[in-house]
This record gives C-alpha cells, sequence and structure tokens, in this order.
C-alpha cells in the first residue's frame, strides 16, 4: 500500500508539474512537486522509503524533460539523505519548518541544476535571471512544499499509512 | 545507481524516457482536459454558460480555417512565382496534424510543450508545428503517444527568416527569458544597410527542410547594430502567444515532387542528371536531396 501511494504521489505530481506553466516574470520558475514529495518523505519515512522517493521522483522528472536521467535522482536523495539524518530534530509537521526546508532545499536545486547544465553547455542563463529563478522557486516552494505535505498527510490518515509514527518508522525495508 | 543512470547509452536513456512518457500520457491528457472543462465551467458561472461548448468548437473550426486560408494563401504566391521566375514546377504535398497541448517542461530550463501525437499518428522529429497565427517551434523528440515541441522562444532553436517587405534575410533564435518575462526572440545577421522599421514582419524563409515557406514568426520590436558594427540585430515579439498555446498543427511533409520540368522542354526530352538539371544557370536539387541534411543550412537547434 505504502509503494502504491507513493507511485500515485509522484505520478500526480507529475502531471501538475507538467500541466502548469512556468513563471514567466520570475525566471520560468515551475513548482517543485516533485521536490516537495522528497522532502515530505525525508521528515516522515525510513531512509529506504525516502530514497525511493527522491530517486523515483528525480528519474520522472528527467524522463520528462530533456535534462539527463539520473541528476534530479541525485540531488533529490542526496537532500533527502540530509533531511532524514535530522528527522528526530526538526519539527517536521510544522509550518513554518516546511517553508523553510522547502526554500533551502529549492536553493540548491536550483543552484546545483543550472551549475551543471552552464558547465555543460545547456543553458546560457545570464546571472539575473539565476536570481530571478532563485526568487520564483524559492517563493513556489514555500508555498507548495507544506501544501504538498498536508495533502500527503491527508492521504496518509485515509488509508492508515505511517500516521503517528512519523519519525522512526521502518516503512519499506 | 545514479552513476549508472547518468551514463546510459542514449538509446537505452530514450527507451525509457518513452516509456514513462507513455505510461504519464492517459494522465496528462485527462489532466489537461479536466483544467480546460475547469476553465469552462469558470467561464459558464460568469455567465455564458451553453455557449461555451459551441464558442470552443467553432474557435477550433475557425482556426482551421484560418490555417487553411494562409496555407493556400502561400502556395499560390508560391506557384506564380515559381512558374514565373522559374519554369520550375514544385509540388509539396503538406497535411496538418491537429494536436492537443497536454504539458509543459517540467524543469522549466527548456522552453517545450508535449503534445497528444506521437510516432503512432505518423509524427516524426524535426517536423515544424504552426498555429494560425504563426509558427510555434518544431518537434524535437518523438514518443509512442506523444512528443515534445522545442518552442521558437528556446535559444537552442534557429531559424532562418526573411524580412519579405525588404527581402532582408536573418537568423531567428529564442532568447533568454528577461526576469520581467515575456517571451521575445533574436533576430541577427541582418544586412545592416537594410532599413527595418518596428512591427515588421519576420516569416520563415524556407531554407532547410524544417520549416515551411512564409510561415509568421513574429514582429519586430526593437532595433539595434550588432556591436561589430557589421549587421543589425532586432529583438522580435512571437507571432504566437506561446504561454497559452491549447492547439498546435503539426506539419506532415509527406511527399515533395519537385518534377524539374523546364518550360519548352517536350516530354520527349532526355531526362534530368541526377545531381539536378541547370534551369537559367541555377541548378535546381531534386526534391528527396533538397535542404541536405535533417536541419538545412541555418536551421537547426543546439539543445541536447
Amino acid at each position: 500500500m505504502k509503494i502504491l501511494l507513493l507511485l500515485f504521489s509522484l505520478a500526480l505530481g507529475a502531471v501538475v508539474q507538467s500541466m502548469l506553466g512556468s513563471w514567466e516574470t520570475l525566471g520560468m520558475a515551475k513548482i517543485p512537486m516533485m521536490l516537495s514529495i522528497t522532502i515530505y518523505y525525508a521528515l516522515n519515512r525510513s531512509q529506504g522509503m525516502m530514497l525511493a522517493a527522491g530517486g523515483l521522483g528525480g528519474f520522472i522528472k528527467d524522463a520528462l524533460g530533456m535534462t539527463e536521467l539520473g541528476m534530479s535522482s541525485l540531488i533529490f536523495c542526496s537532500i533527502g539523505l540530509f533531511l532524514n539524518r535530522f528527522q528526530g530534530d526538526l519539527f517536521g509537521n510544522r509550518l513554518i519548518t516546511m517553508v523553510w526546508l522547502g526554500v533551502i532545499s529549492s536553493v540548491i536545486v536550483v543552484t546545483v541544476t543550472s551549475g551543471v547544465l552552464i558547465s555543460l553547455q545547456l543553458t546560457d542563463i545570464t546571472f539575473i535571471s539565476f536570481l530571478a529563478r532563485l526568487a520564483g522557486t524559492c517563493i513556489l516552494a514555500a508555498i507548495c512544499v507544506p501544501l504538498v505535505g498536508k495533502v500527503l498527510e491527508y492521504f496518509d490518515y485515509m488509508l492508515g499509512v505511517g500516521v503517528g509514527s512519523s519519525s522512526h518508522a521502518e516503512d519499506l525495508f | 545507481m545514479f552513476i549508472v543512470l547518468l551514463n546510459l547509452p542514449l538509446s537505452f536513456s530514450r527507451s525509457m524516457k518513452n516509456a514513462v512518457s507513455t505510461t504519464l500520457s492517459p494522465m496528462q491528457e485527462v489532466g489537461s482536459g479536466s483544467m480546460k472543462r475547469l476553465k469552462n465551467g469558470a467561464n459558464a458561472l460568469r455567465g455564458w454558460g451553453g455557449l461555451a461548448e459551441e464558442n470552443q468548437k467553432l474557435e477550433e473550426e475557425n482556426s482551421y480555417l484560418q490555417m487553411r486560408i494562409k496555407e493556400l494563401e502561400f502556395l499560390e504566391s508560391e506557384n506564380t512565382r515559381l512558374s514565373r521566375d522559374l519554369k520550375f514546377s514544385e509540388r509539396t504535398e503538406r497535411s496538418l496534424v491537429a494536436a492537443k497541448v497536454i504539458g509543459r517542461d517540467v524543469s522549466g530550463w527548456w522552453h517545450t510543450i508535449r503534445v497528444n501525437r506521437g510516432r503512432r499518428d505518423g509524427i516524426q522529429e524535426n517536423q515544424a508545428v504552426i498555429t494560425p497565427q504563426g509558427l510555434v517551434g518544431k518537434v524535437k523528440t518523438v514518443h509512442t503517444r506523444n512528443c515534445d515541441i522545442l518552442l521558437v522562444s528556446d535559444p537552442s532553436l534557429h531559424v532562418h527568416s526573411v524580412i519579405p517587405r525588404h527581402d532582408a534575410y536573418g537568423v531567428v533564435k529564442g532568447r533568454e527569458v528577461a526576469w520581467r518575462g515575456g517571451r521575445r526572440c533574436d533576430l541577427s545577421l541582418i544586412n545592416k544597410d537594410t532599413r527595418i522599421y518596428k512591427y515588421d514582419e519576420i516569416v520563415s524563409s524556407g531554407m532547410g527542410t524544417v520549416f515551411p515557406k512564409g510561415i509568421t514568426i513574429g514582429y519586430v520590436e526593437k532595433i539595434e547594430m550588432d556591436s561589430s558594427r557589421l549587421y543589425q540585430n532586432a529583438v522580435i515579439r512571437p507571432a504566437v502567444d506561446l504561454s497559452a498555446l491549447s492547439t498546435v498543427f503539426i506539419v506532415k511533409q509527406t511527399t515533395v515532387e519537385a518534377n524539374d520540368v523546364i518550360t519548352g522542354v517536350g516530354a520527349n526530352a532526355p531526362p534530368p542528371a541526377r545531381s539536378g538539371p541547370v534551369v537559367h544557370g541555377t541548378t535546381v536539387r531534386p526534391a528527396n536531396l533538397s535542404g541536405g541534411d535533417a536541419n538545412g543550412p541555418g536551421e537547426g537547434d543546439t539543445s541536447p
């Protein structure tokens, strides 16, 4: 059931992320649905489940886009592993925590991705556009991460998955 | 695992991407359909209820008819010009495949859209994509049930173009979106002595095999001299609102026939040489060889 829920969440997230347009006034920033799902799983699930969420989420994101397969998986899993390590110390269900984690994670994702794409000469983004994109993604992440967290929490509650066992549940492996 | 993924052979990587795209395609179609219904619902609430559906049908029909008129006008003018100037008869059979936009680039790094037509509908890479308003882009990646279209505003797409009013040629290239937003393109390599004006129309020149001739790309918004002082550059506003696309047409150039008939040469004349006959000092290439490689001169993209 947990795997099915994860797959459903990722598929739904991918569809929403691909359907919604970019925020043109802020550097073509996109709503970070897959990152939000990874953050939720990092804060509320075991390491194995988090790696599955980050790896699959990144894989789907890369498969639907034009980036090389594996790049987003690597970034998402790295962020997830870091957050998962401090799972017990963070108030993962608090709104302000989710907002800040969303902002910090999106800064890492945008910086690393743009760095890789520039170094591979796949994009020629200007510094101003990069800053605009960073700002746009941070704003969207600050809204999206808590919202996705609440929706996934509701799914968990409805299906009786992982409720009340957020910190140290051994969900998958 | 990541190293393996990052180093997968291109063909295998494409197959994996195709599998994910094909799996998610029905969900994307349902999602985009729901989104459209929501918009229609909102319109109905605003008092246009009942008419929304009819209006949408009429809009689609209107789009198609406008497209046909433009295509026929262009074919007519092309036909007249070719008959008069080159004494050369060329026939290009084009068919338009209507496609519904079901998604956009998930990362936001590229200007792409995804439509619900793919390999099973006969779509191939490097086919032009248009709307009644003008050029949208070209087919970049084809999957079984859908395909990705690289928009004309993407910096990696180049289109050889012409300003018909002045007969001035140049290359249109997408421009990085400014922080204030708004998709624009650059028209570069225009002769510095040509006087171009704001709002001049830019159309595709037809050089290469990707983009048909005479498709409106956009309108001049700003003109500036190149830093080398050898050329002029212009910022152009795309004719199509690329952020609000819902239906596009993919141009399938199924058959291109060059009869290589020179007026005055009878039916019994010897067949033209394989490298192409010489007509009034101009070498005319047979259709299947025209344009050289898939992208043709001055056209194509530099994206991965």
